[in-house]
């Protein structure tokens, strides 16, 4: 089926979407809005986004293992397919770009102070594109390298934690105490559309897959075991400094490992900075190599290197350029974004698609 | 790849070139261990820093044997005024020649003036700023910070290290930062933080003679503002309510025995679990205090070794415990009407809709009338390395 | 000159058959040749000859008599094969000719005299006969060499101590003596225009990764150079990344190692006139493995072969750490740590960059002079210059007393690395981490080790990945070579080499003591 050489295993793919789904949403914590039933508010989003994952791999069956870039064209023709399909790699572009401006707003604040912004995104994004030439197999055995050390690392923040006794249990309680109505609006879209919406990328890489039998098996495991962690993120948090804090705290998960300490074993800020680093350099690369990879097709061009440099200025650019202040930054993600953007191209598109596709697969079948 | 590895080469060289932004020496900070807040009568922030002076702390120089004098105190302290905390601190840094460096803060101590006119206002700079600590222990002294930081440690080469290791030890109660404003800002419960004072060293010595630092007592708050402080004893029997004891003693008095005296028990474990009833419009509170001890002084004559005995002791500890317990909750109830036990915070976690139906706007009429019921569960483990106590030659009838 | 620089002979210069012109046409090609001796000879029939060969280079002693007392004996009929114009020299009636000379050496009748050159620079004799118009090959060749030692780059506690040495012969049959199978298969190649060196590929027939040793031929053979002095010229032309810092075939001079080697199915390239042979492919970890962690206790080996990985990353980025530490991490150490740090470099007057680079210079200084310098002077060099230069410089406050720590601590930990070559590179890379650390601090390094991360994971030697079988993942592999597993325990061979004939120990071979009776 696939003529490519590059190939990369189940496993690869596991810590890939994993990675990628912790992405910077373990930066800024996950849904602050919801206090200190944010866990549950994870959980839940980790189920439907499960679903959400389900449903992109179930269209690449259904279209004859069909990438993202070729799902429109195929359902509903090449005039209103391929403007369509053009709306995919812009938004990931989008993505890319925010992603940039999170690592540059982070690090002057956390470690980094007085370092210009602009150094650290183009720092940044020269060892992304490095990265994306290697291609996805080179981005999948990162991912697969380091996710057993990132797991580790989670691990041992909890035994630190709670060896300096910084974690309260009953800063948990009430659970549910306020109701269900700030859980379900970080759940619905952000929490949904954030995370697990932008997984859609992976709809381009299905294909690379050594073995396709298990991918739906795999996908949505892998996507439970990132919520999972999410969720564990998040309770640690709040058990560590209570929801009023939590709820103010611009990075939490920064916040709690600087409550840690044991003897010397102290102020590990600087590492944990890294920690989000790596999981924000994954989600940028997928994001930009997901771009590139769609451009590629849409455009049939015979090499993806040329397209993954003007995908990385763009997403710089952009970056650079769109937003000013932090508070705009978050104002954006929270508001405008999952409602306008994300919510039509992760979910309608997709479910439209997806209802169209047996009738076409049916004029299809009869042509043949 | 070799494109990738020349502009990695560029970006390097471009890099050092237009020098280090971030890049701060280790020998270009001042490093702060302790930080104090007081208000002035000008109604100005006053800053006071103990900063660490590396070449007093350092060990052996590399003069070798020499001259390995145990500087008297390594730290140095200073202060200024400002109108904001942030203000008072770019003011002290003009006057420094170094950076001025708050990631190895340890303590914050806030001046008694200052704590009673609202220590929001102080304590914002510190959960905003880049290199503050959330972890930092959070004390009131009792008189003006500045004073209490004068404070020369004989153990120590800083003052800051006397205090982390006397909260590290959890035998006083011990607030951070981030514990702080988490009971700020939450329901039903009111902030109680330490109070320290500089007393001499030992009973009977001249205060000149050397100095320690003490425990003198327990802020009790009313949302920020200090609105009084709870003596040194009962400071010790508030822990028996939080569930923070982790150590201490307990000393009875032995009336039964042939010859009187006291049995001192060393609690070993402690646990307290809270239940929380509401009928009728009355709240009661339930403590259910296990306690685990050890007795290790007995001055009695009292024979531990038969069964009644030790009945007995437990019984009397029993007693005592409870006593202190209930005479602590009903003077924080009838003296200061500051829920710092956090009852409601406990109602709201385990009803929350009852809480916020019937007692969160009134709890404040509600919270002198909670009426505790102390259940206390003693278990002697060992009785040290003796069975009997030391005998004397009684003459026996 | 027939000889340019291109080391092709060319023409075709036929023998006359009368001797004294034939010797001429020899001397022609030859001359300025001091070293090379025309020594005539008479046989008993009287018929002249000439024997030519390269002074010190043949077995003289044998050459009278294998040859020159054959040839005595020899009656003119059975000379008739040498005028036979057979190209090649082995079939016909010369077959004759060579029964009688000698049973076992090798002999060659060519057919121009610039076919003859070669085998004459390489240190064959050429038998000219009066009469005869075809020169006579005989490869007798004997020279001085190395005898077999210990390996100097590769000492080992337990192990064999023979080393490789400079003769192909030697080396060749080190390891023919270690596998005494037919399945051990070697092919000759030649690269090298002057130098014509003699390479070979050994390799376990029945074991060897599929498609390896038609890539190294082909690899080889595709080389176009004038000279190939050593296995390190040949490894640079046949790796397959030309900008990579990390060494893509392991060169080892220990032929146990070799041997481990093709047993995994992989490939060895013996390079004549020297003692380092090349194993391809070779993967990251296996630059990690020491030849003795094989026969060590398996649990010494593991924890060995996990302080080189943890002393590794030691050499890559201790100094580098430091860097970041002083310059922006102060929160990161210990309060009591800090202050002590900060109180050893109160006097130092340079930034903490410039205080490593200086220190770091040094000490590569020190280690590079101690290789060049003459044995008896290099040690008191390197001892002197590490005391003194070490004790001085922070006692005039040049440098701090920790960074001259953990600058020796670092250069210990880069000798850890059992294939030298690997140890340059982390040496070398260390600069760069330095460089990043002073300039974006652990940003910076994380940038760095994330670019190195890239590449290795880019980075295949003959085709296998160079962070296999850790990357891509495969758990058998990734405990073997991150452990030493027992003997019984490490059934197979590892997957990315010997990819059909996997088995290496039969199962249930754990040994247990025998049975007691109960009673």
């Amino acid at each position: 089926m696939n003529m490519n050489r590059v190939q990369i295993s189940k496993y690869e793919l596991f810590s890939l979407i994993i990675l990628f789904q912790w992405g910077t949403t373990i930066i800024f914590g996950f849904g602050a809005n919801a206090g200190r039933d944010a866990w549950i508010a994870s959980l839940i989003s980790t189920g439907i986004g499960t679903l959400l994952i389900l449903l992109y791999v179930l269209i690449y069956r259904l279209g004859g293992d069909r990438t993202l870039a070729e799902w429109f064209t195929y359902a509903f023709g090449k005039w209103l397919g391929a403007p369509l399909s053009w709306l995919y790699p812009l938004v990931f572009i989008y993505n890319g770009a925010r992603i940039i401006s999170d690592i540059r707003f982070l690090l002057p604040v956390t470690i980094m102070n007085r370092t210009p912004d602009w150094v650290i995104g183009i720092t940044f994004l020269a060892v992304v594109v490095y990265a994306m030439s290697g291609g996805i197999e080179v981005l999948a055995r990162i991912a697969a390298f380091t996710l057993p050390f990132l797991l580790l690392a989670i691990v041992l923040e909890m035994i630190l934690l709670g060896a300096s006794r910084s974690l309260h249990y009953v800063n948990l309680l009430p659970i549910v105490g306020e109701g269900w109505g700030r859980i379900w609006e970080t759940v619905w879209p952000l929490g949904i559309m954030q995370t697990y919406g932008e997984s859609i990328e992976f709809a381009l890489i299905w294909g690379y897959v050594s073995q396709k039998k298990g991918l739906a098996a795999t996908a949505s495991f892998a996507t439970l075991f990132a919520g999972f962690f999410i969720a564990l993120l998040g309770l640690l948090t709040i058990a560590g400094m209570g929801e009023a804090v939590f709820q103010q705290m611009m990075y939490p998960a920064f916040a709690l490992l600087k409550l840690s300490k044991i003897r010397f074993i102290d102020n590990l800020d600087a590492l944990g900075i890294v920690y989000l680093v790596i999981n924000a350099f994954i989600k940028l690369s997928m994001h930009l190599y997901a771009a590139s990879l769609c451009i590629q097709q849409l455009t049939a061009a015979k090499k993806i290197r040329p397209v993954i440099f003007v995908v990385a200025a763009l997403a710089l650019l952009l970056s650079l350029t769109m937003v000013v202040s932090f508070t705009e930054h978050l104002q954006v993600a929270m508001v405008a974004v999952p409602y306008h953007l994300w919510l039509p191209l992760y979910l309608v598109l997709p479910m439209i698609v997806l209802a169209v596709l047996p009738l076409r697969n049916w004029i299809a079948g009869r042509k043949l | 790849m070799r494109k990738s590895a020349v502009s990695i080469l560029i970006l390097c060289m471009v890099l050092n070139l237009t020098g280090c932004w971030s890049n701060r020496e280790v020998n270009d900070i001042a490093i702060v261990t302790a930080t104090g807040l007081d208000l002035t009568k000008e109604g100005k922030f006053r800053l006071s820093l103990l900063l660490a002076v590396p070449l007093l702390i350092g060990t052996a120089t590399s003069q070798g044997t020499g001259t390995t004098e145990l500087a008297a105190s390594a730290g140095w302290l200073v202060a200024e005024d400002g109108d904001t905390v942030m203000d008072a601190y770019r003011n002290l840094q003009q006057k420094l020649p170094r950076k001025i460096f708050f990631s190895h803060n340890r303590v914050i101590i806030i001046g008694k003036q200052l704590a009673a006119q609202g220590m929001v206002q102080a304590l914002d700079f510190f959960q905003r700023y880049r290199q503050s600590q959330m972890k930092n222990f959070l004390a009131i002294s009792e008189t003006t910070a500045l004073e209490l930081m004068q404070f020369q440690p004989k153990f120590e080469k800083l003052a800051s290290e006397v205090l982390v290791d006397e909260f590290d030890q959890q035998v006083l109660l011990s607030v951070r930062l981030v514990d702080f404003l988490n009971i700020l800002q939450s329901q039903g419960v009111e902030p109680a933080v330490p109070m320290l004072e500089i007393v001499s060293s030992g009973k009977g010595q001249p205060k000149n003679k050397g100095t320690n630092l003490s425990v003198s007592g327990t802020a009790v708050f009313k949302e920020d503002r200090m609105i009084g402080k709870l003596n040194s004893s009962l400071s010790r029997d508030l822990l028996w309510v939080l569930d923070s004891l982790k150590e201490g003693v307990i000393t009875i008095d032995v009336e039964h025995a042939q010859r009187k005296g006291k049995i001192s028990a060393e609690l070993e474990k402690v646990d307290v679990k809270r239940k929380i009833e509401v009928s009728g419009g009355r709240v009661k509170l339930k403590l259910k205090v296990k306690v685990a001890a050890n007795i290790y002084e007995n001055t009695s004559s009292m024979d531990l070794e038969i069964p009644e005995n030790t009945q007995l002791t437990i019984h009397d500890l029993k007693q005592d415990i409870k006593a202190r317990i209930e005479r602590t909750i009903k003077y924080v109830q009838s003296n200061f009407n500051s829920d710092i036990f956090g009852f409601g915070q406990t109602m709201y976690r385990v009803r929350p809709s009852v809480w916020k139906s019937q007692y969160r706007e009134r709890w404040e009429a509600v919270f002198p009338e909670v009426e505790p019921i102390v259940e206390v569960e003693v278990r002697v483990l060992r009785n040290g390395l003796t069975n009997k106590t030391i005998k004397l030659s009684e003459v026996n009838p | 000159m027939n000889v340019p620089d291109s080391g092709k002979i060319t023409g075709n210069t036929k023998l006359t058959g009368v001797l004294e012109d034939d010797v001429q046409l020899y001397r022609k090609q030859l001359e300025p040749g001091a070293d090379v001796q025309y020594n005539p000879f008479t046989l008993q029939s009287g018929r002249q000859g000439y024997l030519i060969l390269i002074e010190g280079m043949t077995d003289e002693l044998r050459l009278q008599s294998d040859i020159l007392e054959p040839l005595n004996r020899m009656d003119p009929d059975q000379l008739k094969g040498w005028n036979e114009q057979n190209s090649n020299g082995k079939s016909g009636s010369s077959e004759d000719l060579f029964k009688s000379l000698s049973q076992s050496k090798q002999l060659r009748l060519m057919n121009s005299v610039e076919e003859s050159l070669t085998g004459l620079c390489k240190g064959e004799t050429v038998v000219l006969l009066d009469g005869c118009a075809r020169p006579l090959m005989v490869a007798l060749h004997k020279w001085e060499q190395r005898s077999i030692e210990e390996p100097a780059a590769e000492p080992t506690i337990r192990g064999a101590r023979d080393g490789f040495t400079e003769s192909m012969q030697t080396n060749m049959t080190l390891i023919r003596r270690r596998l005494a199978t037919p399945d051990l298969k070697v092919e000759a190649l030649q690269t090298g225009r002057v130098s014509k060196t003699d390479i070979k590929l050994v390799y376990l027939e029945s074991i060897i990764m599929p498609g390896l040793k038609e890539e190294a031929r082909q690899r080889i053979s595709r080389i176009d150079i004038d000279a190939i002095v050593e296995s390190g010229c040949l490894e640079e032309l046949i790796c397959d990344n030309a900008f990579s810092v990390f060494p893509q075939l392991i060169n080892t001079e220990r032929p146990d190692r070799v041997v481990t080697a093709l047993l995994e199915g992989r490939l060895a390239i013996v390079v004549n006139n020297t003692p380092f042979v090349l194993i391809a492919p070779s993967t990251f970890s296996d630059s990690l493995h020491a030849a003795e962690d094989d026969y060590q206790n398996y649990l010494f080996a593991s924890f060995a072969r996990l302080l080189r990985f943890f002393l590794s990353l030691c050499a890559l980025l201790l100094p580098s750490v430091y860097i970041s530490l002083i310059t922006f991490h102060q929160e990161m150490m210990p309060s009591d740590l800090l202050l002590g740090i900060a109180a050893s470099r109160e006097a130092v007057p340079f930034p903490a960059l410039v205080e490593a680079l200086l220190m770091e210079v040094t000490f590569e200084g020190l280690r590079e002079a101690g290789i060049r310098l003459p044995k008896p002077v290099g040690q008191a060099v390197s001892i002197v210059g590490a005391l003194v230069i070490g004790q001085a410089a922070v006692q005039a406050g040049i440098v701090s007393a920790t960074l001259v720590i953990i600058v020796s601590f670092t250069g210990i930990a880069s000798f850890i690395f059992p294939i030298y070559s690997q140890g340059l590179a982390f040496r070398l890379l260390r600069f760069p981490m330095m460089f990043l650390a002073a300039v974006l601090g652990l940003y910076g390094i994380f940038l760095g080790l994330l670019m190195l991360l890239i590449h290795l994971m880019k980075l295949r030697s003959f085709g296998v990945p160079y962070f296999a079988p850790i990357m891509p993942f495969h758990p058998e592999g990734t405990l073997i070579s991150v452990l030493r597993l027992p003997k019984w325990a490490a059934k197979n061979r590892p997957i990315e080499t010997a990819k059909s004939n996997r088995k290496r120990i039969k199962d249930h071979m754990r040994p247990h003591p025998p049975a007691t009776p109960k009673g």
